[in-house]
């Protein structure tokens, strides 16, 4: 590959030129930065001919210049937003709202009734104060090769912390917003961080949507890590709404304590080019970990799940069901990879990716389990399937005083009725079937 | 009510119907027998409008129009009604959520008020008591898990429902032991009235010693060879199909 220091286009010199730019003065955080910003140049972005990024093919992000915008001003701002459909944001005054515009805190926008113990907080300050959690939690050895983490902790200012004490348990969901703006012209860029601890025993559920306005060029390039203590519960869903025409690429890292549960749902409906990494660090006995997925495309758009669930302990469990529906010449990827290592004795997992392709062959998906099984005592299965909209049921559905568009509308919705079952956050599942239905709808 | 005229049927270019004729007045039941592939079901499929049956040639009439141009909802909507042969399961729709749906487009096409969740409740209550059904069945996927006997019964649940003008019932009688098949038989006998036609699809007399139907019609090699009262089932019943392939020899 070809490290991006050594390369002529101007994409370099623009991230460089932005880096310099930068405050050094925090010793701590300049330093953190440097060194990933000295490994992204090294490893300059991933290739499509390197492993793990052979169906993917990312010059448009490699090769395009992509700067940060100012944020419109908030008379603008607030009717656009709204006009949006966040199923994930609660705009109610009582709600814990942080919302980000692109890539700062947003205190406008944003609510905040503390409940006693938790932070729940912008990261800059946090950043300018050396805050312990973040100096913890900000940098992973194990993100170290990941080119595009690398950019989000070298370009690091701001974010969320959502930190739950031992012991605490939180009824009301926290949602968080990260709006990136942008235009063909004057790409934009955000590298949303969102760091969320959950303390002992404690339970926690985390909105996080990535949003743009429709028609919007940009590339949001987004962290987010969970801690769960021993006896946690977390339930944390991505809601990425992106606009067709921006560029997003996540990782999700999430690590478990003993008994401790976390269910991450990942839910895919906008962006024109998406790369979604997560990687779960099953690191307690008997931690429980569910992935759920749900990548809803058309047109043209372009999304890849690569997922790694991590089983370093004893009898763990680890869910993973990701659906697919694909319209249009839409295109799909989900690689899973299951590591089971030498001490994960008693493992139980399963892994399945189902799709459903609409439009025929037009759209396309890749699907590719990887198992790497280091014990002996394990339950591993995995299994992925293609189809389309059953004839036989649409027939069903119509001779029943359905129409086609109904019938057909109700057997996507049908498919895909599992992943959202399993949202727990309140009203949310019904709010994300109503956007669906919408899409559907066309 | 329902005319059919001379109707050819092919799928994947074998002719499955040659040539068949039926008539079906309004407040009449008739059976259609015949020996398995003999195209009951294909008779059944194109009634109702599935696309994967090509009609070759021939009229349907149905209320004095032509029911071939219209598309399958089209038909529900006008009050034609399908028991499948092999309902079809749909995991993640609830038979609640279905039937209410289905009940009313029809409703609506035929410019009734549509209904609400009270009121959808209080008819579905009614017709599950008729048919002994568990109301626990309605928050169930649509056919999911049934067995072969509830899926029938299910069938014949929707029906009841719906209350069609035109119902076909497709070997709803397969599956099912002596209680259910009675409780169905009770079902559709209710259903009977002036202005309905059914017609019952089956390989087997049995259902039609529950069912009496007014005529019976003999299917055999894609057309109707026989039609007679409702003796003939009991003929056939002892006779076997065989006795049949000498009929259709003489009718060629
Ligand atoms: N979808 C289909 N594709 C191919 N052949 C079919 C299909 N449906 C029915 N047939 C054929 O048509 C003939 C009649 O079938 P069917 O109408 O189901 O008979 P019956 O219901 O009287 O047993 C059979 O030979 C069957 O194999
Ligand atoms: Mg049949």
């Amino acid at each position: 590959m070809l490290a991006l220091k050594d390369s002529t286009t101007g994409v370099f010199a623009s991230y460089m030129a932005r880096f310099s730019g930068l405050d050094p003065r925090n010793a701590w955080l300049h330093a953190m930065r440097q060194r990933a910003f000295d490994r992204f140049s090294e490893m300059g972005f991933p290739h499509h001919k390197q492993e793990g990024w052979r169906q993917t093919n990312i010059t448009a992000i490699s090769q395009s210049v992509f700067e940060p915008r100012s944020a419109p001003p908030p008379a603008q701002l607030v009717p656009r937003l709204r006009s949006l459909d966040l199923p994930g944001v609660d705009w109610s005054p009582s709600a814990l709202r942080l919302v980000f515009v692109n890539g700062s805190f947003a205190p406008g926008l944003s609510a905040l009734d503390l409940p006693p113990g938790c932070r729940i907080t912008p990261l800059a300050p946090l950043l300018a104060a050396e805050d312990a959690a973040l100096v913890a939690h900000a940098e992973y050895a194990d993100e170290r090769e990941q080119a595009f983490v690398a950019l989000n902790t070298a370009f690091l200012a701001d974010g969320a912390l959502v930190e739950i004490p031992d012991g605490i348990e939180l009824a009301a969901p926290i949602s968080i917003l990260y709006l990136t703006t942008g235009s063909k012209e004057e790409k934009g860029i955000s590298h949303p961080r969102t760091i969320i601890l959950a303390g002992r025993a404690s339970a926690v559920s985390v909105v996080e949507t990535v949003a743009g306005f429709a028609g919007d060029v940009y590339l949001s390039n987004s962290v987010t890590s969970i801690d769960a203590g021993d006896d946690a519960r977390v339930e944390y869903v991505r809601l990425q709404q992106d606009s067709q025409t921006a560029f997003h690429v996540s990782k999700l890292r999430t690590r478990q304590g003993r008994n401790s549960r976390v269910v991450a749902h990942n839910i895919a409906l906008g962006g024109g080019l998406v790369r979604n990494n997560v990687h779960s660090i099953l690191d307690g006995e008997g931690a429980e970990c569910t992935l759920n997925g749900l990548y809803a495309l058309d047109a043209t758009q372009h999304v890849d799940n690569s997922t790694i669930l991590d089983h370093a302990q004893p009898l763990c469990t680890s869910r993973e069901y990701y659906k697919g529906v694909l319209d249009g010449k839409s295109v799909g990827v989900f690689n899973g990879r299951i590591i089971v290592r030498q001490d994960a004795q008693h493992t139980d997992a399963i892994q399945s990716n189902k799709n459903l392709l609409l439009s025929g062959s037009a759209a396309t998906i890749s699907s590719q389990p990887q198992l790497e099984i280091y014990a002996d005592d394990v339950r591993c299965t995995h299994g992925a399937t293609v189809g389309q909209l059953d004839a036989e049921a649409l027939f069903y559905l119509r001779s029943r005083g359905l129409g086609l568009d109904e019938s057909r509308k109700l057997l996507i919705y049908a498919f895909a009725a599992d992943v959202l079952g399993r949202v727990q956050v309140p009203g949310l599942r019904e709010a994300l079937e109503g956007v669906l239905w919408q899409k559907w709808a066309e | 009510m329902l005319e059919i005229r001379d109707l050819h049927a092919e799928v994947g270019g074998r002719e499955i119907l040659r040539g068949l004729d039926l008539n079906l007045r309004a407040g009449e039941v008739h059976a259609i027998m015949g020996p398995n592939g003999s195209g009951k079901s294909t008779l059944a499929q194109v009634l109702a409008g599935r696309d994967t049956y090509g009609v070759t040639a021939g009229t349907v009439r149905y209320q004095g129009e032509d029911l071939l141009p219209l598309s399958p909802e089209d038909r529900a909507r006008a009050g034609v009604f399908l028991a499948f042969q092999y309902p079809v399961e749909i995991p993640g729709v609830s038979n609640n959520y279905f039937l209410r749906a289905s009940l009313n487009a029809i409703r609506k096409y035929q410019g009734q008020e549509e209904l609400d969740a009270v009121d959808f409740l209080a008819l579905v209550q009614k017709k599950m008591k008729l048919l002994h059904m568990d109301d626990a069945l309605m928050k169930r996927a649509v056919n999911e898990g049934f067995s072969g006997g509830e899926k029938k019964r299910n069938e014949i649940f929707q029906m009841a429902v719906l209350e069609p003008k035109l119902a076909i019932l497709d070997e709803t009688d397969s599956g099912l032991d002596i209680d259910a098949l009675k409780t169905v038989a009770a079902g559709v006998n209710a259903l009977r009235s002036p202005d309905r036609a059914i017609l019952l699809v089956t390989h087997y007399q049995r259902l039609l010693t529950y069912i009496v139907p007014d005529r019976v019609h003999v299917l055999a090699q894609g057309r109707i060879v026989k039609s007679g009262g409702k003796e003939l089932a009991l003929e056939l019943e002892s006779k076997g199909y065989q006795w049949l392939e000498g009929e259709q020899a003489a009718v060629c």
